[in-house]
């Protein structure tokens, strides 16, 4: 014991100080549910029982099963094809199967109100050339489910599609040479392999499922996430508003644990070897693969990107000169600074998080840095409602104790919005950071000390500059998904800040869909601009690795 | 003579697992050569690792020219030990030059400290190259140069020739072995090749699962052995030794 206290003593310094309180700091929505669920239920928790929870868990677990089946079946299809066969416009289709990620699903949602509801244009269409059809009923459950599920597949497309390019030709080859089809090659060696990344892609769907508000609110289903807002916001009971959250919580952690299980059972290490380049194995289109294989593609493309794009560009057309005015540029204006703010607090976030746990030499402290980087699995309106309750006890403790009134500090600047976008991103700009920080090594910092470095005078002479492209990228990734929240940002937004998500949104629910088309559309070209930076950069970056298997001359 | 280094009963586990290192006592004269041989597993990096002050030890004490730089209160960070470590891959910085490379730690005397060791490794044109347009045994006489451009007071070398073919393995032994003298210092390196150890080093140590088995003046390493599991390491050596000559020859 004397012993452990001695190296306690010797091993603990400032940067273990550093990463607990940044830590804590980030994690207080997390905190704040739990410690509030103590208070006891809210005034009207027997009546969310009574006539609403069953309802919340029922439609969130279909559109679960539901987005599920269909994001599956669309990913694994245009992955498989895209990676294993050539065709005319193949790198075209590689990038327009990406694109629907940059399109919000609650603005995907009123697209298709507008063309299959009662005169949409789809249908306006269809009747023109002879089909006697009045409407597709898309408010409901199944409306959601094809919504969400062309809006996200591209999770799972992209990290199937990953796996699928890097299987070395060696192990096609055998199965082949063993004696298997081409049936039998997919369902028994190339989906196997690949499915740790199909049950990532998938967990990414479900966290944007449950994290949902835009489209489920718009089409009237009740699920936790609208659950949660409407018991705040309509029925006033913040306290049975955490309820609901921590049940969704709950929910969320099982499917993170069902996920980490099926992971670690099915995870494969394969070996890629020189011999991996998937090119020269690409094979041509033959027989009736070359019908039904682009007619494939072209499903996710029309229904995931074209026809919500074509619907909200005739909008945008229809509203052209009531919209296009200096109002819609000051809110693309403000929506851009704050996604460019809070990426940037965000990535400081993530780099200081990571080098000072890697300069801590307690294990105890890494602990800490994992609770901090959660919120990418816990829905927007969650962690909105831990940050009203704690800020809540902190203005409640300032007024009782000093008399000052801090309110406007928190709810009129976007200082807390800024602060929930940083404990809601945290893992997206952290994880893709620490996996490289780790790829690179521990040599060339120790390299750098024994040269006589400081650990500052290393981050910023060796290991920021290696990690260049890493950065940028995440920043990017970030920049993206603060550009297209929506639930935290309604909750957390100071009245005088409008963002594109929210105007959008707003235009949408007050039943003024067409108006919501111009900012929708200048959100997706924003969006989609940062992908082809992101695309571009990611090619271009120097990688100063090594090359493998260098010849020593 | 003076110590270089003296370590007493240093131990050191990961995660709680068996001892990568159980219980080390050596010392070393100044200006001595010493080769650490063992198998793989059997502690050399780490041994190498805590004397840098890269690893935290378990137990144990490392003095430094009868300094203390480790022991169960104190750690002295790797910066402030006045050690070279010279990494298995090299570790140079990918995005620098050669020339910036070799004077990443320096604050004076840069030019010519990067003319002077470029000279003496025979690679004056390579001021300006990066990393990764030099090959195997020039990336290695860089990183070298690199460590003695701070003229430490001990260089540590990771298993310097592992990654070597066998005609540059022979020519870089002897060429390290003449700008260690040269330059004065004291030099570790580890190795799996007893072959290594008897053509450069003035003293061996024996490592076999984190424990040392023989620690001796390279003329008596294999004299009076008293321990059967030390002779027959020894032999095992000694037979790969003489394949490595015959492969030579």
């Amino acid at each position: 014991m004397q012993f452990r206290i001695k190296h306690l003593k010797r091993d603990i310094n400032q940067w273990s100080f550093y990463t607990m309180a940044i830590g804590l700091f980030v994690a207080i929505p997390v905190f704040a549910i739990v410690i509030y669920l103590f208070d006891g239920v809210g005034e009207m928790w027997r009546h969310i029982v009574n006539y609403f929870l069953l309802d919340y868990i029922q439609n969130s677990l279909f559109l679960l099963l539901g987005t599920g089946f269909l994001t599956f079946f669309l990913g694994i299809s245009s992955a498989w094809i895209v990676s294993n066969y050539d065709f005319p416009f193949r790198r075209l289709i590689e990038w327009l199967l990406f694109l629907p990620l940059a399109i919000p699903s609650y603005i995907v949602a009123y697209a298709y109100v507008g063309l299959l509801g009662n005169g949409g244009s789809l249908i306006t269409y269809l009747q023109s050339i002879g089909f006697s059809i009045q409407k597709v009923e898309m408010m409901n459950i199944f409306g959601l489910i094809w919504v969400l599920s062309f809006s996200l597949f591209p999770y799972v497309y992209a990290s199937t599609r990953t796996v699928f390019k890097s299987h070395p030709n060696s192990i096609r080859e055998t199965a082949y040479l063993l004696g298997a089809s081409n049936r039998r090659y997919f369902f028994s060696v190339a989906l196997p392999l690949a499915s740790p990344a199909i049950i990532g892609g998938l967990f990414l769907v479900f966290m944007e499922v449950l994290n949902d508000y835009g489209a489920a609110k718009y089409y009237g289903i009740n699920t936790f996430t609208t659950g949660i807002f409407r018991t705040w916001t309509a029925l006033e009971d913040l306290q049975s508003a955490i309820y609901l959250s921590a049940l969704l919580v709950v929910l969320v952690f099982l499917i993170n644990s069902l996920v980490n299980w099926l992971r670690g059972k099915r995870s494969y290490a394969i070996k890629v070897g020189q011999q991996s380049s998937t090119h020269s194995r690409r094979k041509s289109l033959n027989g009736s693969k070359r019908i039904i294989y682009p007619l494939l593609l072209a499903i996710p493309i029309v229904f995931g990107l074209l026809l919500p794009i074509a619907q909200l560009s005739y909008w945008a057309m229809l509203t052209l000169d009531t919209m296009l005015n200096a109002e819609l540029f000051w809110i693309a204006l403000q929506s851009i600074s704050v996604a460019f703010g809070a990426a940037f607090f965000i990535l400081i976030t993530a780099l200081v998080l990571i080098f000072f746990s890697k300069w801590n030499y307690l294990n105890s402290v890494h602990f800490i840095k994992k609770v901090a980087t959660i919120g990418y699995v816990i829905p927007g309106a969650i962690i909105g409602i831990g940050i009203i309750r704690s800020s809540q006890t902190v203005i409640n403790f300032f007024s009782d104790t000093f008399h000052l009134k801090i309110g406007y500090l928190f709810y009129g600047s976007s200082v807390i919005l800024i602060y929930a976008y940083v404990f809601r991103f945290l893992a997206v700009a952290y994880n893709p950071i620490e996996a490289n920080t780790l790829k690179l090594g521990k040599y060339l910092a120790e390299s750098s000390y024994l040269l006589g470095s400081s650990k500052i005078k290393t981050l910023f002479k060796i290991e920021l500059p290696l990690l260049r492209g890493t950065i940028i990228s995440a920043f990017l990734l970030v920049f993206i998904d603060i550009l297209k929240e929506l639930p935290l940002t309604l909750i957390l937004k100071p009245y005088n800040l409008q963002t594109l998500a929210v105007k959008a949104y707003e235009y949408a629910d007050d039943e003024r869909v067409a108006e919501a088309a111009l900012p929708a559309l200048v959100l997706i070209f924003t969006i989609t601009l940062m992908m082809m930076l992101l695309n571009y950069g990611n090619k271009k970056l120097t990688s100063f690795g090594k090359p493998a298997n260098k010849q020593m001359k | 003579m003076n110590k270089i280094i003296e370590i007493k009963g240093l131990s050191k586990s990961y995660d709680g697992k068996k001892d990568a290192l159980s219980s080390c006592t050596f010392s070393m004269d100044t200006g001595k050569i010493c080769a650490v041989v063992g198998e793989s597993g059997s502690g050399k990096s780490t041994l190498l690792r805590l004397i840098a002050g890269l690893e935290r030890p378990d137990s144990g004490q490392i003095k430094i020219k009868g300094k203390i730089v480790s022991d169960d209160t104190l750690i002295m960070p790797p910066q402030h030990r006045h050690v070279g470590l010279v990494f298995q891959d090299f570790a140079l910085f990918p995005h620098l030059t050669v020339a910036q490379n070799i004077t990443f730690g320096l604050k004076t005397n840069k030019k010519e400290t990067v003319k002077r060791l470029l000279q003496l490794i025979k690679m004056e044109d390579y001021a300006h190259a990066y990393p990764t347009s030099l090959s195997g045994g020039q990336e290695q006489r860089v990183a070298i140069v690199r460590t003695l451009a701070l003229n430490p007071e001990l260089l540590l070398l990771d298993e310097p020739f592992s990654n070597l073919d066998a005609g540059l393995k022979s020519e870089l032994r002897q060429e390290i072995r003449q700008i260690v003298k040269k330059v004065g210092t004291s030099m570790i390196f580890i190795t799996h090749d007893l072959y290594d150890a008897i053509d450069i080093a003035d003293e061996i140590i024996l490592l076999k699962d984190g424990s040392i088995l023989r620690n001796s003046s390279i003329t008596d390493f294999s004299k009076n052995i008293q321990n059967e599991e030390v002779e027959k390491i020894i032999s095992d050596l000694k037979s790969n030794a003489r394949r490595t000559l015959e492969l030579l020859d």
